[in-house]
């Protein structure tokens, strides 16, 4: 008798709580969340913040689709219902309108940017004019004739949007159906009959983005670490960015003997990983970084025939290294030169004979030209004209990259109009990193980490591997490496069987997937032995603790709870204040009238009629 | 600022309630135990039919609506039997309860009569049957949006809360008639009950053309309440003593006090 109200209770417990789950219908009647929103988050360094932040309860605004720079004048003066929330088409997201809007603060909620399906035309760049200006080769103290762009301006499209600090949210939407929800709920609702104002209910959206950190990196570590030392479940507030360099040589190098290396003399061949948008997470980085990096890879790939062989190699070493963080202030490099310098690398910098770095060289038919820079001066070419210095629209089309219609993934990663390797890089950094050649040569563990999009060529927290390098590392394994005929036991341990304890100084080695058998879901494992390394790349700031240097990169990004948006209804204030006042006399004065009335006389109405 | 709306709703919806509940019941320990008693009948009711009706919308196709709607009106129609039925059960158990107590106190007379209960149990039933109502409703309305973004009308806060007033009123008067009835053996008049609260939520079909709903909801709540009044033993004599200050008690009291 008592386990049957038992078990009777509990199953209605678990009927409840499933209807539960399922949502709201109330909250569906009311709003309609966004499916796709990039932020754009707050960066802080030794001095300032950027980027943008919404309040704690998020940004609510009525929205308003911006015409054109003169229309701005409804948003900032004459509205009748602020705060808006501005919707920009692509073309009008310009540094006037972005500062005018800045500047009206209390009527703008915040800022919506639409992704356009093609690229502008006459480029955009949201970097400065002069990029990583105080961190460069150039500085007051060594050739200041060239510091700050003096004589050449490297950027001359950036209007410096990406390093603005705004206190409005300002998220970027795809152009699809649900921004085509939004243009439709702003047409029927907020537009007003004949140029009248438009009535109540009007179209509004609310943003979340509320940033953790604030006002510059000292402060933000120095609560990081108050966090730590008190709190029982400590919340940080802001992570450094950073990542990890790969490196990797033509003649293996010994890496757990750190410092000087007797009789070699070096030549680095470097690229950059990384890129950066306006947006979070959306850096398609296709001229600024992968090209340079793909041709490196490409190079790396040509040259390991020729190093095999004694005869052929070359007399010096050439070490391939991609350094990660380069947008901010050179973050991989200046860390590689202080571990140099401190003998907590591999080499020392009296082994570098010399440093070629290759940048943007995806040759485009108006500009066919490649540029060659040199130091110090003494013939000086104009530059590369960076058009579309990392912004959202570094991507496929920036380069030139098409593919005949009709062709399947497949068809596409081997459609190859140069050298193999190099259409296959394009490819899968480009376009879609979730195909079959990466899935070959990355280990089994982290096929999750391939993706259906293009590469995201942000260089995001130091914790996290930003997807670039994960891929460069094992591309530069494989195109570098060599198959070595080593069980996976002995594989995964760094070692060629069981007794061998030296190989490891020199070499590395990945298990990785191997090609898929075909008819089958099973692959061909196998072991790759290469020189492929990794070397932190965090702010060498962060370890000798002097957060307000301007030596090195001291960029952080900060952390955050929740990144969405909705859109829904809202009424005007008069028929809220009306709900209100129809509450309070019909109810309580009543009562209290009546009350003091019938103050003890209930029998009196209540009593039965006695004859 | 749509804690205006919250609270505004809050107080159109359960103002008279909780009004009622403050000077009428809250003095008295017996009357605040069988209110909640009844309140607790009444979920037990409604947590039966939700379990019939859950299971049946498992059972059927999801995607037929008409369907769907046909088991809505099957599963409204189930919950005013059940809470009826409950409501019958609760009367049984009063009227032993009743019994007990009598045997068990000191006195002649009993602590509170059936027609206290009455008000109480239906005041209950009122409380927990309009909680259920709006509650949901109202934690939505505090956000910053308002319905209407799909079409739905815009004064929909407005109107759940002003039936919610009227159920709650409603439940109170039900329960004085239901509870009369079943002393005096009047099933007609526990069939009119029935009837009427079958009314009152099959007007909710109307929705959402509030007019249609609410207005009759009302006039339907002003004839349930003159019919109470007159179960309860008022009368139009005794009312408009009461109003006019002229009864036997009040002139005998008033002039004690001067």
């Amino acid at each position: 008798m008592d386990l049957l109200p038992n078990k009777w209770i509990s199953s209605l417990f678990i009927c409840c709580f499933i209807t539960g789950l399922s949502c709201n219908s109330v909250e569906k009647k009311i709003y309609v969340k966004l499916n796709y929103t990039v932020p754009c988050v707050r960066l802080l360094n030794a001095t300032h913040q950027i980027g943008c932040q919404s309040s704690l309860s998020g940004d609510v605004g009525v929205l308003h689709v911006l015409e054109s720079e003169d229309n701005l004048d409804w948003v900032l003066n004459t509205g009748h219902s602020p705060p808006y929330m501005v919707i920009l088409e692509a073309e009008l997201f310009t540094r006037s309108i972005m500062l005018k809007l800045k500047s009206g603060a209390r009527r703008v909620a915040g800022v919506v940017v639409i992704e356009p399906n093609t690229n502008l035309p006459g480029g955009f760049s949201p970097h400065t004019t002069c990029p990583n200006e105080n961190t460069g080769v150039y500085t007051d103290k060594y050739d200041p004739a060239l510091a700050h762009c003096n004589h050449t301006l490297w950027n001359p499209l950036g209007n410096g949007l990406s390093y603005e600090e705004f206190d409005f949210p300002i998220f970027s939407l795809k152009d699809d159906n649900d921004t085509q929800v939004i243009r439709q709920c702003y047409l029927d609702h907020n537009r007003g009959v004949n140029g009248s104002a438009p009535e109540y209910p009007l179209c509004a959206m609310q943003l979340f983005s509320h940033m953790s950190a604030v006002t510059d990196t000292p402060t933000c570590i120095r609560r990081n670490k108050i966090q730590n030392d008190f709190s029982i479940s400590p919340e940080m507030v802001c992570d450094p960015l950073g990542g990890s360099n790969i490196w990797t040589s033509t003649r293996p190098i010994n890496n757990t003997q750190k410092g000087h290396k007797m009789f070699e003399s070096v030549v680095i061949a470097a690229a950059r990983l990384d890129s950066r948008s306006f947006f979070f997470d959306l850096a398609p980085g296709a001229q600024s970084s992968a090209s340079g990096l793909i041709a490196l890879l490409a190079a790396a790939q040509a040259l390991k025939n020729i190093t095999e062989t004694e005869e052929t190699q070359p007399n010096k070493t050439i070490v391939f290294t991609f350094f990660e963080g380069e947008t901010f202030d050179y973050i991989g490099s200046s860390k590689m030169v202080y571990d140099m310098e401190n003998e907590q690398f591999a080499l020392d910098l009296d082994n570098v004979h010399s440093v070629l770095e290759v940048g943007q060289v995806g040759i485009r038919p108006s500009n066919s030209a490649i540029w060659f820079h040199s130091d110090p001066v003494s013939q000086r070419n104009d530059s590369v004209k960076a058009e579309i210095l990392r912004s959202m629209f570094d991507n496929t089309e920036n380069l030139n990259m098409s593919y005949p219609p009709g062709l399947t993934p497949e068809q596409q990663l081997s459609f190859v109009t140069e050298t193999a390797a190099v259409a296959q890089l394009l490819y899968g950094f480009l376009v879609k990193s979730n195909n079959s050649w990466f899935q070959q040569i990355i280990p089994s563990d982290f096929v999750r980490s391939l993706v259906d999009r293009p590469t995201n060529f942000y260089t995001g927290v130091h914790m996290q591997k930003s997807e670039p390098s994960f891929l460069v590392e094992y591309i530069l394994a494989n195109l570098t490496g060599t198959v070595v005929n080593v069980t996976q036991e002995n594989c995964k341990n760094q070692r060629e069987n069981a007794d061998d304890k030296e190989s490891k100084h020199l070499y590395s080695y990945i298990w990785v997937q191997g090609a898929l058998a075909p008819n089958s879901t099973k692959r061909d494992s196998f072991c790759v032995r290469s020189s492929v390394r990794l070397s932190p790349a965090i702010s060498p700031a962060f370890d000798l603790e002097q957060l307000t240097t301007s030596d090195y990169s001291t960029w952080t990004e900060s952390r955050w709870k929740k990144i969405t948006g909705r859109i829904f209804l809202v009424a005007s204030h008069d028929l809220e204040m009306l709900t209100l006042e129809s509450a309070s006399p019909s109810c309580s004065r009543l009562f209290f009238y009546l009350r003091d009335q019938l103050k003890g006389r209930y029998s009196v109405l209540l009593r039965e009629r006695t004859h | 600022m749509t804690a205006a709306v919250f609270f505004g709703c809050t107080f159109i919806a359960f103002g008279p309630a909780i009004a009622l509940f403050v000077f009428t019941v809250s003095r008295e320990p017996l009357r605040v135990i069988f209110l909640i008693a009844g309140a607790f009948f009444w979920l037990v009711s409604l947590l039966l039919s939700s379990l019939v009706w859950f299971i049946s919308v498992q059972i059927s196709d999801k995607n037929n609506p008409s369907q769907q709607k046909g088991l809505l009106i099957f599963g409204v129609v189930l919950s005013v039997l059940l809470q009826e039925t409950f409501r019958f059960a609760y009367y049984k158990l009063l009227k032993k309860a009743n019994e007990g107590l009598l045997t068990l106190s000191q006195e002649e007379t009993m602590p509170i009569s059936i027609k206290q209960l009455a008000y109480v149990s239906g005041l209950g039933f009122g409380f927990m049957s309009g909680a259920f109502s709006v509650v949901n409703i109202l934690a939505d309305s505090a956000g910053p949006g308002t319905v209407g973004i799909h079409g739905d009308s815009q004064h929909y806060f407005l109107s759940s809360a002003f039936m919610t007033m009227a159920i709650i009123l409603l439940h109170m008067f039900w329960g004085v008639v239901f509870f009369d009835a079943c002393e005096k053996q009047r099933w007609w008049a526990v069939a009119a009950v029935i009837v009427s609260h079958l009314t009152v939520s099959c007007l909710t079909f109307q929705n959402p053309e509030y007019v249609a709903s609410l207005v009759p909801t009302y006039v339907i709540m002003f004839l349930m309440g003159v019919w109470a009044f007159y179960c309860a033993g008022g009368s139009l004599r005794n009312l408009k003593l009461c109003l006019t200050c002229t009864d036997k008690d009040f002139l005998l009291a008033n002039h004690r006090a001067r």
